[in-house]
């Protein structure tokens, strides 16, 4: 171990002295607006400055009192709004399923994510990789500064992204990275060829079979450096595997992030002491007490509000009539659910953050507007705007346990911020039309620049 | 190998013995028409008899004679003014495959995009599923009079075979198989994308890569081993000659042919060169080719299966299309010249006198359509493409039979052949389209389907 850490230390001082040689003068610019929300408190700060030095925020406060040297390059937004960039914690950034066919759906368990999902594993994971390029690069066009790839990524798919975008290869959103999913044999892929099931399941989850194989799982992941372990809770799942799972990732300071949608799941995972339960869509009003006294996290993904399936359909597939009703039925008592959804757990007091859950392929917007787009309609749940922008910034960052790096506009955070047209607080689709685009402390899009 | 033969006879006395006991008494059948086809020598006989005892068929003639032939109170089917047929042969065919047509977003995504994402599906989920999902794609098949298909391939490492035996042994309906096992390829024919990481696994679940003459003749007793009735290689670029002749060598040690995918110029030379059994597509043979394939007796097994507008016809109900897919299907070009060009080959094949069978190379969903409906059309375009509705007829008959080695056991109506019959209300020579309204099915001896009987 001693001579891990000092070859560490011989490397850090190279790597620093390398650094100052040949960029050593600091790079500082100044981003003016005529707004800036400050989503843990509502405030918000008419006309602002926000001073950044390098890839981290320096000062941020008025323009009379925020001022650059001279030499700063000063970026001014006119009218616009800045927000600290978005933060979408729970995509899937490696999959992109296109809707099959009726006919194709309805011949496997889980018809419509099933085909895609496969092809997505059995096919090169050098292909995948660089959709998941793509789809990092839209991302963060679209103002997602940084995501949390939750699983369906291959064995090293998103750590490889996270390390290529940080390194400068490819441009993308911030990634916290869980490697492959922990899962009980059953919650995927039910129909594979029993030669080829488990070389096949190896390449994208790891099996939970009792605690000691949930805690080498685990290992596993830490081995390829994941930020989060991902498991998902389904009845099948113990509390006692999971707990293994969640001290296992604690005793690696990973968070776990645990999906569980029924009730059964849910409790599951509040008994295990998971971090965040992703999706919830079943939790009761006594399980958002438990989440709210043991501080756990709930992570909303309304991927399938509204009329999602219909118009991803309409645009893909041909749709026979029968179908075509019962998915109209479905997308009004789905959006119903989850509007009471919302009402419940803002009642609770519960923790709250959101995720776009995007791995679809929707046709006619990237990989950003279409995950951009799942945030607005938890307003349409009846979410307050300033609610929803925290949930998908500040709030965000204190599930992901990044709330000293990412989700406000404070001096020593990043520079990730977005910026858009109108007021995001009396109209939350502004963030559909997200106008500039920084991500530390670089421009990545200023659509406001040719004004 | 004496112990082996041993065990077979004594096997064979006690299987003999049961049957004897069971039903002893011969099953007589006396099918009557008004008109019979022999697609052989293209004579039609009105009105005409046939007498069926057991699987086989006993006596074929005028009705009146044959009527004063059969045993008194023999069972009768009558087919008024219909007309019989041998039943039909599919001389290519994949039971094991039912490819959906993806959205063309999918189709984008992978090299043999129509063709690669259902193929993929195919093979990673299980082969019960698959297996399930093909007694129905037989039973179809039969329906619609296809009393005999050769399975070329994709049906994982023993489906057909598997197929076939549970057919023969009645559990579930379906035509008589010939059963290719897995499909001799080079490495780099099908399913291009795959995770290094799984590829190997995945192919051999459905092929058997041939890497030198070695592995060629490894392959084919692979199959061997799982009985099969055939050997299916793709011959592409790659493949050398040495290499199929190491496979045509063992297969014919077997006594069983080899019927290779050709396609280009280059792979119907290689296929030629070393002495295949037949040609399976040989959409760019040459005159010259034509001319060694008739010299050589090398069948050209025609696949009409795209001709025309067959791809918009399966792909329109299922997947949105866009302005300009459409447009290239609605120009000229795809539909029109694929006619022509077809025509054109079809017109160099009647002429060059080659040996020539059909099949449907039927692997697509097609919806509206059963297996059986969906297959039954291909043939039909052969007579679309120039072919007189005789030799159409031959080629999923008689010709059909010859290229398969069976022509001792079916198609045509003959003594001793298995009793495999078809019937339509209309006359096939005049429109070859009655195929695709098979009124009546037999197969060995069993009536499928009569919907005369209604009469």
């Amino acid at each position: 171990m001693r001579q891990v850490r000092m070859f560490l230390s011989v490397a850090a001082f190279f790597f620093v002295a390398g650094q100052l040689m040949p960029q050593s003068p600091v790079q500082v610019t100044l981003v003016k607006a005529g707004r800036l929300v400050d989503p843990k408190t509502g405030n918000v700060l008419a006309p602002a400055a926000v001073l950044i030095e390098d890839k981290k925020i320096k000062e941020v406060g008025a323009p009379s009192k925020v001022q650059a040297q001279s030499g700063a390059k000063i970026i001014d937004l006119g009218k616009a709004t800045l927000l600290p960039g978005l933060i979408d914690s729970h995509t899937h950034l490696l999959v992109d399923p296109i809707v099959p066919a009726e006919a194709e759906r309805s011949r496997h368990y889980n018809g419509d994510f099933l085909p895609g999902l496969l092809l997505a594993i059995a096919e090169s994971p050098s292909k995948r990789v660089l959709m998941g390029a793509q789809l990092a690069r839209e991302d963060l066009e679209s103002g997602i500064t940084t995501v949390r790839n939750l699983g369906h990524s291959g064995i090293d798919g998103d750590t490889e992204l996270r390390d290529a975008i940080n390194a400068g290869r490819v441009p993308g959103s911030r990634i916290l990275a869980s490697g492959r999913k922990l899962i009980t044999r059953g919650s995927y892929l039910q129909n594979l060829n029993p030669a080829l099931a488990d070389a096949i399941l190896q390449q994208e989850f790891f099996l939970i079979e009792g605690a000691d194989r949930a805690r080498e799982a685990v290992r596993r992941n830490e081995f390829q450096n994941v930020d989060v372990i991902k498991v998902t809770a389904d009845e099948n799942l113990t509390v006692a595997e999971l707990t293994a799972v969640v001290e296992e990732a604690h005793r690696a300071h990973l968070k776990v992030a645990v999906h569980a949608v029924d009730k059964t799941s849910i409790q599951t995972a509040i008994d295990a002491g998971a971090d965040s339960i992703e999706h919830g869509n079943q939790i009761t009003d006594e399980q958002l007490k438990l989440l709210r006294d043991k501080g756990i996290f709930f992570d909303f993904t309304p991927t399938f509000y509204g009329d999602f399936w219909t118009r991803v359909r309409e645009a893909t597939v041909g749709i026979s009539p029968a179908l075509r009703e019962r998915w109209a039925k479905l997308d009004v008592s789905d959006t119903e659910t989850y509007n009471t959804l919302v009402q419940h757990v803002l009642k609770s007091g519960v923790k709250f953050a959101a995720g776009s859950d995007m791995g679809w392929y929707v046709p006619g917007k990237t990989r950003g507007q279409a995950s951009v787009s799942r945030f607005p309609v938890l307003h349409q749940g009846g979410m307050t705007s300033l609610d929803v922008l925290r949930a998908i910034t500040s709030n965000a960052a204190e599930m992901l346990g990044w709330q000293d790096r990412i989700g406000a506009i404070e001096p020593g955070k990043f520079a990730d911020l977005v910026a858009v047209s109108g007021d995001p607080l009396a109209d939350i689709t502004e963030l559909e039309r997200v106008r500039f685009v920084m991500k530390d402390g670089q421009v990545v899009r200023n659509d406001l620049a040719s004004h | 190998m004496r112990r082996v033969r041993i065990c077979v006879v004594l096997a064979w006395l006690v299987f003999a013995g049961q049957t004897l006991a069971a039903e002893s008494s011969v099953h007589v059948t006396l099918v009557k028409a008004a008109h019979l086809v022999d697609p052989h020598t293209g004579n039609v006989l009105s009105p005409a008899g046939v007498l069926v005892e057991n699987d086989k068929i006993k006596e074929v003639g005028p009705l009146s004679r044959v009527q004063a032939n059969a045993p008194a109170g023999v069972k009768t089917i009558d087919l008024g003014s219909a007309t019989l047929l041998p039943g039909l042969i599919d001389g290519h065919t994949h039971l094991f495959l039912d490819i959906i047509v993806p959205p063309e977003a999918e189709e984008a995504r992978h090299f043999n995009g129509l063709f690669e994402p259902g193929l993929l599906l195919a093979i990673v989920e299980s082969p019960s599923k698959r297996a399930l999902m093909a007694a129905q794609s037989a039973r179809q098949d039969l329906e619609s009079g296809i009393t005999t298909v050769r399975n070329l391939g994709h049906s994982g490492i023993d489906g057909d075979t598997e197929l076939r035996e549970a057919v023969n042994a009645g559990r579930v309906l379906g035509p008589r198989i010939l059963a290719a096992g897995r499909k001799l390829i080079t490495q780099g024919s099908y399913a291009q994308n795959l995770n290094p990481a799984l590829a190997d696994a995945i192919l051999k679940q459905e092929f058997l890569l041939i890497n030198g003459g070695d592995r060629a003749r490894q392959a084919v007793r692979e199959n061997v081993f799982q009985n099969v009735n055939v050997i299916k290689v793709t011959a592409d670029e790659n493949l050398t000659v040495p290499e199929l002749i190491a496979v045509i060598e063992e297969a014919h040690r077997n006594h069983l042919k080899a019927a290779v995918h050709a396609v280009d110029k280059a792979s119907i030379q290689t296929a030629i060169d070393a002495g295949a059994d037949s040609i399976e597509h040989g959409d760019e043979v040459t005159d010259e080719q034509l001319k060694l394939m008739r010299d050589k007796s090398i069948f050209l097994d025609l696949t009409p299966t795209a001709y025309g507008d067959f791809f918009r016809k399966i792909t329109e109900p299922v997947v949105v299309i866009s302005a300009a897919s459409r447009a290239t299907w609605a120009s000229s070009y795809t539909a029109a010249r694929r006619r022509q060009r077809y025509g054109q080959l079809v017109e160099r094949v009647q002429k060059s006198g080659v040996k020539v069978a059909a099949g449907s190379d039927m692997c697509w969903f097609y919806p509206g359509k059963t297996r059986g409906e969906a297959s039954v059309e291909t043939f039909v375009h052969l007579r679309e493409a120039g072919m007189p509705a005789l030799d159409v007829i031959r080629a999923v008959t008689s010709n059909a039979a010859e290229m398969l080695g069976w022509q001792d056991r079916i198609g045509a109506i003959e003594p001793g052949k298995f009793a495999d019959l078809v019937a339509v209300s209309g006359d096939p020579l005049a429109d070859i389209t009655e195929l695709e309204r098979v009124r009546f099915v037999m197969k060995d001896g069993q009536v499928v389907r009569n919907d005369f009987a209604s009469h």
